[in-house]
């Protein structure tokens, strides 16, 4: 031991002629890589007792419990309207062939829904569009697109990403691929009574999408110009990023059944106001049995009305609750010595014994 | 000039090819990863079959994907190929890397660790081999060389008998026993004789220094040792020059001329020279060798009862005997055998039987002369190591060169068996066939029975026995060794030690073979460990093993503290790196569900890359400073190694646990995301960064609770990683090129995101911790039990003080050793976190009842430190 004491001493002083002055750090760094090497690390060694865990779990339950009522009262105190028009909007004629109705130009696809406002709505009021068994994370659909036209438009021609909506007769699209091609397409308004209800389209998208996801002077380029029409065409007088639509239609959802903005309206809705949409019923979700409908929702500091957070809150404090008790039980009618070592000596005891 | 050198030399011969090594654990996990990849295979199939219908009957109604109507064949493959692309994150790359440098760490461990320093010689243990750590801690059996590894190697000159006089029996030391020092100084014939033998009878070459003081350089240290012993005794072997040798016998030099050196070898098992005295020119044959060697040479009528005897008494004593002979040749008969043995010499066909046979000629009717005995002291520390390591459940073999009363000697004081009536030791000799099978069945027979009772058997078969039933009763011998938890093997030759590491191993034991010789060197090598003692045998056993210590002790060290530890690091962190591979492709596997079976990623490539690379591979590999136990329980309770010898902790049922732990957080943290993120805020960015925050929160808790000891470095991983992945997202997040651009911005602002999390980490680890808890407490392991008796006792300083609360004393009979040994797979099948026990961890058996019982083991130690003090 001397020996290697000796030979730490002399690395020692090596390193003393170097660096002189943070003696003591350097002392308490030494120490540290000692003990670090020697896996004598001062560590804290938690162990399961009964007090811990069950305190852990009953404290899981005394939070979870209330932040769980906290949710669920934010998810109550949304309003919203939902009105699923796919079906009611096909003139009777055509029920029995829906897609021969939304793929028929000639077919009229206006449409009016009466909703009525069974609480009073504060602005303001979000309009959504919902569509389900909509699959907008189908990996060939969620891949055609690209970033870089959309920024860069026709100066960006590494479109084979886009494909099969990349070119349309021999000229590049803008926007390319399948997500823009298929764009939503119903449109609606609201009256009430006889006014109608001001819509408020601007910033529906998200102001990092408009001002560094899509091209200011990016202009739509032989969109929808082919044989087989997608979704809806864009005005090509209006640069990308201010196609908010567009832009709302291409964050792509993560599941089959989706929302997304259309609008807002600026003005309170009070009880009993029955409101008149006016919408054309545009969009082809009848070939794959999809629906539509149309969402008007308050929000809260939470978001939505969504009652998932607050139910499985609770949920998980009750649980918490309930385990406290079972172990709290358990607890007292069987406690068991902790570190009893008589199990390891047993071999020994029963040597004795027998 | 030199005929044999480098590997051509008998020991480069006898050394055998290394052949790579592979842990018990690297197989494990090799196999597992081998589960994986076929479990793999099939979801990417029954997913790519379930694609490919979907995309028929489903997706072509989807008409905003676009399919065309008709593809070429090879478009069947598409979604498959998809989903092997997916599923390939399930088998860890990360893994070997990990493995690696925690391998590695764990032989810097050894490498540093003072407490293994030899303080004599200031060699420290290093480790030669950095893969094999986990192994030391599943070892079985030992496999240990007795001379140098278990001794000092220090050979001194000890007693002596001299023509039927015994010196050296009062004081112990014959260099200072006053009746043969007189007998000396008076010039007793005898004596004198002897003490020329021993002087110059031997190879030893004298280095004169400039202060004229003479140092000996000897192949053998027993030559030393005589030699040195010969001088204290006034025959001072001073100075060889050529031919001649000059010795200093009180004063007055006198000379021998060598003619001739009767090799050493082991078949002849002696040595002898012959020499001309030059003031008298008579030539004299000096012999010495072992007993058996030397005592039937003697002349006729020549009465060798008292040598035989006295060799019985010496062996007893365990030190290592050397008959010393003489004879006065004629001139006559001198010549005629020279020139024998010169054209003996220099035969090109079995020379070496050929010189054996002309040497024996000359070595007949020898005048015995007396016994030398030697001692070789025990190493410090040896019978405590062996207590211990017996203790823990592993089995000693000792194989030597030695005698066997020698060996018995030597395993009798370093606890290798106990001594009678406890102990018993059953001798398989035998010269036949015949003798061998006879002893071999009797042996076999005795064990069988006494298996049932806490007895100390232990067989002890010499190299001669060995090599029989090897060659012919293999199958007999198999069994034996495996039943037998202790043997002696005396008389062996390198090969043999070699085959009985290789017999120990087809059974399927982690075998270790310590030795510290070139004569150790294959057996070293054959074993799935090899440690070598860096002693003054030279360096070659030290070379060649994967580790090397400076004392036999430092084995516990090197198998309790670092084997153990070794293997519960690379047990939990090999089983958790399975686990974060599955939980984030069992998210993908459930995303594919929602969005078509087509094969969609939920997370973008860089987080994939970076969830493998930093989140979840910074955190676990601080569990190399994990301690489940501290050095000084694991010491205390060496029973405790029985987890790590079973494989308890790294088993397909155990990986079994934590497949299922990554299948229900997977459905956690997928489904909360799903229902808490539906609706409006379903945008794929956000809710693949949700998904991805919940995976590494969760496995953040799940280091947490599985790590035993928190230094502040475990602290600094597991916090500091989550830190620094926020702060890595923030910083994608902030370059407007990045495909997240912004999105780690909103979600931190929203309270959704962070009440999400909180609901991900409570619903997942809140039934983890449940379970843990209640495994730990009400369904105990020895090492939990251990762990909340270091927590009461705060630093344990001995667990056997604990008083034992009197209740405990009353329900023995639930408690009783059996109730968790034998019926431990009934009764608690489960003891880790979702670990358990299965019938493949139990102890390997050979043939009906030859099951290994730990607690039989255990009761056979008997000074438990509890018991000492009731």
């Amino acid at each position: 031991m001397e020996e290697f004491g000796r030979r730490q001493l002399i690395s020692m002083d090596v390193d003393g002629a170097a660096i002189s002055a943070p003696v003591l750090l350097r002392g308490r760094s030494k120490a540290a890589i000692h003990q670090f090497t020697q896996q004598t690390l001062p560590a804290c060694k938690p162990v399961l007792t009964p007090a811990w865990v069950i305190g852990t779990f009953f404290l899981m339950g005394v939070i979870f419990i209330p932040v769980g009522l906290i949710s669920l009262h934010a998810s109550q105190s949304v309003t919203e309207i939902v009105d699923r028009y796919d079906i009611d909007c096909v003139p009777d004629t055509f029920k029995n062939n829906k897609v021969a109705y939304i793929k028929n130009a000639s077919t009229p696809k206006s449409c009016h829904r009466y909703l009525k406002v069974d609480k009073p709505m504060k602005a303001p009021i979000y309009i959504y569009y919902q569509l389900d068994n909509f699959y907008q994370n189908h990996r060939r659909y969620v891949k055609s697109r690209s970033d870089d036209q959309l920024l860069h438009g026709l100066g960006y021609n590494k479109t084979s990403s886009c494909e099969p909506q990349a070119f349309e007769n021999g000229l590049p699209i803008v926007p390319c691929g399948l997500v823009a091609w298929s764009l939503f397409n119903d449109t609606y308004s609201f009256s009430r009574g006889t006014k109608k209800l001001k819509i408020e389209r601007k910033n529906i998208a998200w102001k990092s999408d408009r001002d560094h996801k899509f091209g200011k002077q990016v202009y739509p380029f032989n969109f929808q110009n082919g044989s087989f029409i997608g979704g809806g065409k864009l005005d090509t007088s209006l640069p990308l990023s201010d196609q908010e639509d567009l832009i709302v239609w291409m964050r792509t959802a993560a599941f089959p059944s989706f929302r997304k903005l259309y609008g807002r309206i600026e003005e309170d809705l009070e009880e009993d106001d029955i409101i008149v949409v006016h919408l054309m019923n545009n969009y082809n979700t009848y070939s794959f049995g999809g629906t539509k409908l149309l969402v008007l929702s308050t929000s809260s500091w939470l978001g939505g009305k969504n009652s998932f957070l607050g139910v499985a809150y609770i949920f998980v404090g009750s649980s918490s609750i309930l385990i406290t008790l079972i172990f709290l039980l358990l607890h007292v009618k069987n406690p068991r010595p902790y570190g009893d070592t008589t199990y390891l000596s047993g071999g020994n005891r029963k040597d004795i014994s027998s | 000039m030199v005929y044999f050198l480098g590997n051509e030399t008998k020991l480069g011969m006898s050394r055998g090819v290394a052949e790579p090594k592979l842990t018990a654990m690297d197989a494990m996990i090799d196999k597992l990863t081998g589960a994986i990849f076929i479990f793999q295979i099939v979801v990417v199939i029954v997913l790519g079959i379930a694609g490919n219908v979907w995309k028929d009957t489903e997706a072509r109604k989807h008409w905003y994907v676009l399919y065309p109507d008709e593809g070429p064949w090879y478009e069947l493959l598409i979604i498959p190929l998809r989903f092997e692309l997916l599923c390939s994150i399930m088998i860890p790359i990360s893994i070997k890397v990990s493995l690696d440098l925690v391998k590695s760490l764990y032989a810097k461990f050894i490498d540093w660790d003072k407490q293994m320093v030899d303080v004599e010689t200031a060699t420290p243990a290093n480790a030669t081999n950095t893969a094999i750590s986990e192994d030391l801690g599943q070892v079985e059996y030992i496999l240990t060389d007795k001379t140098g590894t278990l001794t000092e190697n220090k050979m001194i000159f000890k007693r002596c008998c001299i023509a039927g006089t015994f010196f050296g029996n009062e004081n112990g030391d014959a260099v200072k026993d006053v009746e043969l020092l007189k007998a000396i100084n008076t010039g007793s014939p005898d004596a004198i004789k002897f003490l020329t033998v021993m002087a110059i009878c031997n190879t030893v070459i004298p280095i004169k220094s400039p202060s004229g003081i003479v140092t000996y350089k000897a192949q053998s240290q027993d030559e030393e040792a005589l030699v040195r012993a010969a001088a204290s005794m006034h025959m001072d072997f001073v100075n060889k020059n050529a031919n001649i040798l000059e010795i200093n016998f009180n004063g007055s030099l006198i000379q021998y001329e060598v003619l001739d050196y009767l090799e050493f070898t082991s078949d002849r098992k002696r040595m002898s020279v012959v020499v001309r005295d030059c003031s008298s020119n008579k030539i004299i044959l000096l012999s010495k060798g072992a007993d058996e060697a030397i005592l039937p040479c003697a002349y006729a009528g020549f009465q060798t009862k008292t040598f035989y005897e006295a060799v019985d008494q010496y062996a007893q004593m365990g030190l290592r005997t050397f008959c010393l002979a003489w004879r006065e040749l004629n001139e006559v008969e001198y010549h005629d055998w020279s020139l024998l043995f010169k054209e003996a010499n220099s035969t090109l066909v079995d020379r070496e039987w050929r010189v054996a046979e002309v040497c024996q000629r000359l070595e007949q009717d020898l005048e015995i002369l007396g016994v030398a005995a030697i001692e070789d002291r025990l190493q410090d520390g040896v019978p405590e190591a062996i207590e211990t390591l017996r203790k823990a459940g592993i089995n000693f073999w000792m194989l030597t060169g030695d005698k066997q009363n020698t060996a018995i000697q030597i395993a009798l004081s370093c606890n290798f068996v106990s001594p009678e009536p406890k102990g018993q030791l059953l001798l398989i000799n035998g010269k036949t066939e015949d003798e061998v099978c006879r002893n071999l069945e009797r042996v076999l027979l005795t064990m069988r029975i006494t298996k049932a009772e806490p007895k100390d058997v232990a067989f002890v078969i010499d190299g001669w026995a060995l090599e029989i039933a090897l060659k012919n009763y293999r199958k007999a011998f198999t069994e034996l060794a495996i039943l037998s938890r202790t043997a002696i093997c005396c008389r062996v030759t390198p090969s043999q030690k070699a085959q009985l590491v290789e017999l120990l191993k087809s059974c399927d034991y982690r075998t270790l073979a310590i030795g510290d010789g070139g004569n150790d060197v294959r057996m070293i090598q054959q074993a799935d460990i090899g440690v070598g003692i860096s002693g003054r045998e030279g360096l070659q056993a030290a070379r060649a093993a994967d580790y090397s210590i400076g004392k036999f002790r430092f084995l516990t060290r090197l198998i309790l503290v670092h084997g153990r530890y070794s293997y519960n690091r690379t047990a939990f962190l090999s089983q958790y790196s399975f686990y974060k591979s599955l939980l984030i492709c069992f998210i993908q596997i459930f995303f594919s569900f929602v969005s078509g079976v087509s094969g969609t990623s939920l997370f973008n490539s860089v987080s994939l890359m970076a969830y493998n690379v930093f989140y979840t591979s910074v955190p676990v590999l601080v569990s190399v400073l994990d301690k489940d136990l501290s050095e000084k329980t694991v010491m205390q309770h060496p029973q405790i190694l029985f987890y790590c010898q079973a494989g308890r902790l790294l088993n397909p049922t155990t990986f079994a646990g934590w497949f299922g732990r990554a299948l229900f957080h997977a459905i956690v943290v997928f489904a909360i995301t799903m229902h808490s993120y539906a609706f409006e805020k379903s945008e794929m960015e956000e809710v693949s960064m949700v998904a991805l925050s919940g995976c590494v929160w969760l496995q953040a808790f799940v280091v947490t609770l599985e790590t035993n000891s928190f230094t502040i470095l475990q602290h600094v991983a597991i916090w500091g990683n989550l830190v620094v992945f926020y702060i890595i997202n923030w910083i994608v997040s902030a370059l407007p090129r990045s495909g997240m651009y912004t999105i780690m911005y909103r979600l931190c602002r929203q309270p959704a995101y962070w009440n999400t999390m909180f609901l991900i980490v409570a619903a997942g680890m809140g039934p983890v911790l449940a379970l843990k808890y209640f495994r730990y407490t009400y369904r105990s392991s020895k090492i939990n039990i251990l762990q909340q008796a270091e927590r009461l006792g705060g630093p344990i300083l001995s667990l056997g003080n604990i008083e034992p609360q009197p209740r405990t004393l009353d329900d023995t009979d639930d408690r009783s050793p059996l109730s968790i040994s034998q019926s431990k797979n009934g009764r608690s099948s489960v003891f880790e976190p979702l670990l358990s026990d299965s019938p493949s961890a139990v102890r390997r058996s050979f043939g009906p009842g030859a099951t290994f019982d730990f607690f039989q083991s255990q009761s056979k130690s008997s000074n438990y430190p509890r018991n000492k003090d009731n």
